[in-house]
């Protein structure tokens, strides 16, 4: 067993008021340097109501569900929010399905991320692409669009401060569905820090699906290299699986469907990790054949029914979109039916 | 002293080793036990540190990568063993010059491990270490890393160029498959020189 339940660990610095489930590597050493970058971000962002008006959506109308890395603000999600999914923001946000998005590289900037703490790590500003116009965190991007919001930031993104707002970047999912019970996975460490970041989403019907947003490394430190190969991606995937077993072993835990998504960095979808993935997730939607980071099939979505599936099926015309909103990655679309429980 | 119980250690596999070999080959020593120990150590230390960086991208598509990546090592080492403990049985000259040429290599990776850590966030002190391993590695059979880096290369990008389902992945694959199968082989090519007249001559004189 590589992976701690509910031990204390990083939520000390980010959890806050926010009560989240946290599982943590076991190794003591990953832990120290986990718990550094850990000490650089702001606390998690938490908001469980959507206030966005959903018109004429019945309660068991197909929920679009989309998987996108945002590069730091660079894809213009407002742009893909109103084009792909026909949300509106502004002052009367509106949109006429339900939705559900797990992002990548989504940032937050602004004083409650700490100025340095004794200890904390941070890395080097990243800006992958510029943006096209003003960059727009993701909390506003919520709050503007009327959206439920669960952001859990990995690592803090530079030293610099703007105005005297700093900036982390993690993972994070919006909806227009009602979100509870947050939970966090911190994968092992293989270069930086990355946390699965996941959240119990609550149906108009009443039935509830678990959603996962994840972020993989691209490659190990050359340590961690030679020490275990190129093994990064499928330590971190076994990890995910071995988590969400426990955390459904947990007493009391809810035996849901899980639909989990996200940036896996794979170069291929013959590649080890990929296929873990896919054998922790058996009900995941067969890959569409396209890559969506260059000529690489980075983003993917997998799925399982589990125990109690309420329901909830395979996720149907699983596609990426043609354009990429000036992120360097496609987002990817599916649409969730819920069928008869 | 831990060295001569390591040479009685593997003195018994070597002398059976010796007894079964076909006739061609030769088992014999210049006597000087020291240098044999240094050459299978630097070449197991090179062979597998090379095999290691072979099998990344190959292990990487393997469902229990650690396990592929272990044996890479464990073959790389086993051929560098072998042939590093073949060139110290005949030439303590060569030896010592591979080892020079392995600390040459370990002090420029170090240097660049070093340069680079403030560059990359996730680097740690270790990780320079690494790269100084990776160099000495490399350093102790340049010749074949060499001819093997540029093979790889050249073919990973005319892979990579020709057929259309091919990424940059591939070629980055074949060059450091080429550096690895091209370091490794040096170690064979070094033994096989330094044996004279064809013949592969093998660390440990049969002596009752």
């Amino acid at each position: 067993m590589t992976t701690d339940v509910g031990r204390r660990g990083c939520d000390a610095y980010t959890s806050e008021n926010v009560a989240v489930l946290w599982m943590v590597p076991r190794d003591d050493n990953d832990r120290r340097q986990l718990d550094s970058w850990c000490r650089a971000v702001g606390p998690i962002v938490f908001v469980p109501n959507a206030s966005i008006e959903v018109a004429d959506a019945g309660p068991a109308d197909p929920v679009v569900l989309a998987v996108w890395n945002v590069s730091l603000g660079a894809g213009n999600l407002r742009a893909f929010l109103e084009r792909e999914i026909g949300l509106r923001c502004g002052p009367q946000p509106h949109v006429e399905t339900h939705a559900l998005l797990l992002l990548q590289e989504a940032f937050r900037q602004d004083e409650s991320v700490p100025p340095d703490r004794p200890g904390a790590k941070s890395q080097f500003t990243l800006r992958e692409r510029e943006p096209i116009g003003e960059r727009v965190d993701i909390e506003r991007v919520a709050s503007e669009c009327g959206l439920s919001l669960l952001y859990i930031p990995s690592v803090r993104n530079g030293d610099r401060e703007t105005g005297g707002k700093r900036e982390d970047l993690g993972n994070a999912i919006l909806s227009t569905l009602p979100l509870r019970d947050p939970f966090a996975m911190e994968l092992p460490r293989e270069a930086s820090r990355r946390v699965a970041t996941g959240v119990v989403v609550d149906f108009p019907d009443g039935r509830s699906l678990r959603a996962l947003s994840l972020h993989f490394n691209t490659f190990p430190g050359p340590w961690k290299l030679l020490r275990t190969g190129n093994s990064s991606r499928v330590r971190q995937a076994l990890a995910l699986a071995e988590a969400l077993t426990l955390m459904e072993a947990q007493p009391g835990a809810e035996q849901i469907a899980t639909l989990a998504g996200g940036d896996m960095n794979t170069w291929s979808t013959h590649e080890g990790a990929f296929r873990q993935l896919m054998a922790a997730f058996p009900d995941s939607p067969e890959w569409h054949g396209e890559p969506t980071r260059g000529s690489f099939p980075t983003d993917h979505l997998f799925f399982r029914k589990g125990s109690t599936p309420n329901g909830f099926s395979t996720p149907v015309s699983y596609h990426p979109v043609t354009v990429d909103y000036n992120s360097d990655h496609r987002p990817v679309i599916a649409w969730m039916l819920l069928g008869s429980r | 002293m831990a060295f001569p119980r390591l040479i009685r250690f593997v003195r018994g596999p070597l002398v059976a080793a010796c007894l079964t070999m076909p006739s061609w080959l030769q088992c014999q020593s210049d006597g000087n036990e020291w240098t044999i120990v240094a050459g299978a150590a630097l070449g197991a230390y090179s062979g597998g540190i090379l095999g290691t960086v072979g099998g990344v991208m190959p292990c990487g598509y393997a469902l229990n990568p650690s396990s592929c990546s272990l044996t890479w090592t464990l073959v790389g080492a086993g051929i560098g063993g072998v042939s590093g403990g073949h060139i110290g049985s005949v030439s303590r000259e060569r030896m010592g010059d591979l080892a020079t040429s392995a600390a040459i290599g370990f002090g420029v990776g170090t240097a660049v491990g070093v340069v680079l850590a403030p560059f990359v966030h996730h680097y740690t002190w270790q990780d320079a270490l690494a790269i100084g391993m990776i160099g000495g590695a490399i350093g102790a059979s340049p010749k074949g890393a060499a001819i093997g880096l540029a093979a790889g290369l050249a073919g990973g990008v005319l892979l990579w160029r020709v057929i259309p389902t091919a990424t940059s992945e591939d070629a980055l694959q074949t060059a450091l498959l080429g550096l690895a199968v091209g370091g490794i082989s040096g170690w064979m090519a070094e033994a096989l020189q330094v044996g004279g007249n064809g013949a592969v001559v093998f660390p440990m004189s049969v002596a009752f």
